[in-house]
């Protein structure tokens, strides 16, 4: 069976912008900008806060809740929650495009 | 045999709140950790206060001063809802500091600029406006009181922080005088205390 999974339309995400989705039981955050799409989880692991309040700046999204940053590219920890506690980084989903959809890979993390 | 005065049956508030599909637990971790926030926010806005000084500062304490008492009132409206959903307070004030939904309001290094001061009170009720749109989300149409309560201190974040907005970039203001200092004119009703 295949486990890339539509997600949302590509006219859904404006470029430099991100949009929370929820699939198959996960909420996925898709990232647009610098014209490639990102899929990544949608809560900062640090405090479980939803991202789609933080900020991105070309690959880096900012939540904004503690100000922990990741890179949009694999979900690596850029800068740390300023409470000190540290976060581990975000998981990081497989997209592809298929005529107007956006597909993602649940299964397989980067 | 004597029965704890804490056995009780089961409470039907919460439990309509589950049937709705929401994740309780999740959400009392999510009030407490508002509740903090205000509670710190408190704290480190009377800081703040007492660094608006001179020709500039004065004009701002006041304004300060009035999200500086809503936010506190913020505290005392959500904690009677947190243990209505079975939930408690931190036990420790130092667990309640560091689970604080929002990152703490530090005086900046340079204490005399004002326009610092005004960034970090700006950046701490930005977090408290997404603090309440995301329990808006997580309780609209399922959890009505808890909504209800959140909308309301949404209403008052989002006042404050375009206040603060229009004093730090000469913003077009709206901003109209509380009738009283720390009013809290759309929380008043949650409230039973002055």
């Amino acid at each position: 069976m295949c486990p890339w999974v539509k997600v949302a339309k590509v006219s859904e995400i404006k470029p430099n912008s991100m949009k929370e989705f929820e699939v198959a039981g996960y909420r996925i955050l898709i990232v647009n900008t610098l014209g490639e799409l990102y899929a990544l989880e949608a809560s900062c692991p640090h405090m479980g806060y939803a991202l789609k309040f933080g900020s991105l700046s070309n690959k880096v999204l900012r939540c904004g809740f503690h100000y922990a940053e990741f890179d949009v590219e694999d979900g690596r920890v850029l800068k740390e929650p300023v409470d000190g506690k540290g976060t581990r980084g975000l998981k990081s989903y497989p997209v592809k495009v298929e005529g107007e959809n956006i597909l993602v890979l649940l299964e397989e993390q980067k | 045999m004597k029965i704890s005065r804490f056995q009780t049956t089961k409470n039907v508030g919460r439990e309509m709140v589950e049937k709705a599909g929401v994740d309780v637990d999740l959400l009392i971790t999510k009030l407490k950790r508002a509740a903090a926030a205000e509670f710190t926010t408190y704290y480190y806005y009377t800081i703040l206060r007492m660094h608006c000084s001179g020709l500039e500062g004065e004009g701002i304490k006041e304004v300060v001063e009035d999200a500086r008492l809503e936010d506190r009132l913020h505290f005392e409206t959500l904690v009677p809802r947190i243990y209505e959903l079975g939930g408690e307070l931190y036990r420790d004030l130092k667990e309640l500091h560091d689970d604080a939904a929002c990152a703490a309001a530090y005086l900046p290094k340079d204490p005399s600029d004002l326009a610092e001061i005004l960034k970090v009170l700006l950046e701490a009720e930005r977090c408290a406006v997404r603090v309440y749109t995301e329990i808006c989300d997580m309780t609209f149409g399922k959890d009505h009181r808890t909504y209800d309560i959140s909308l309301a201190i949404l209403h008052e974040e989002v006042e404050h922080e375009a206040w603060f907005q229009e004093i730090l970039e000469g913003r077009p203001s709206g901003h109209f005088r509380r009738r009283k200092p720390g009013e809290g004119p759309y929380t008043q009703k949650f409230r039973h205390i002055e």
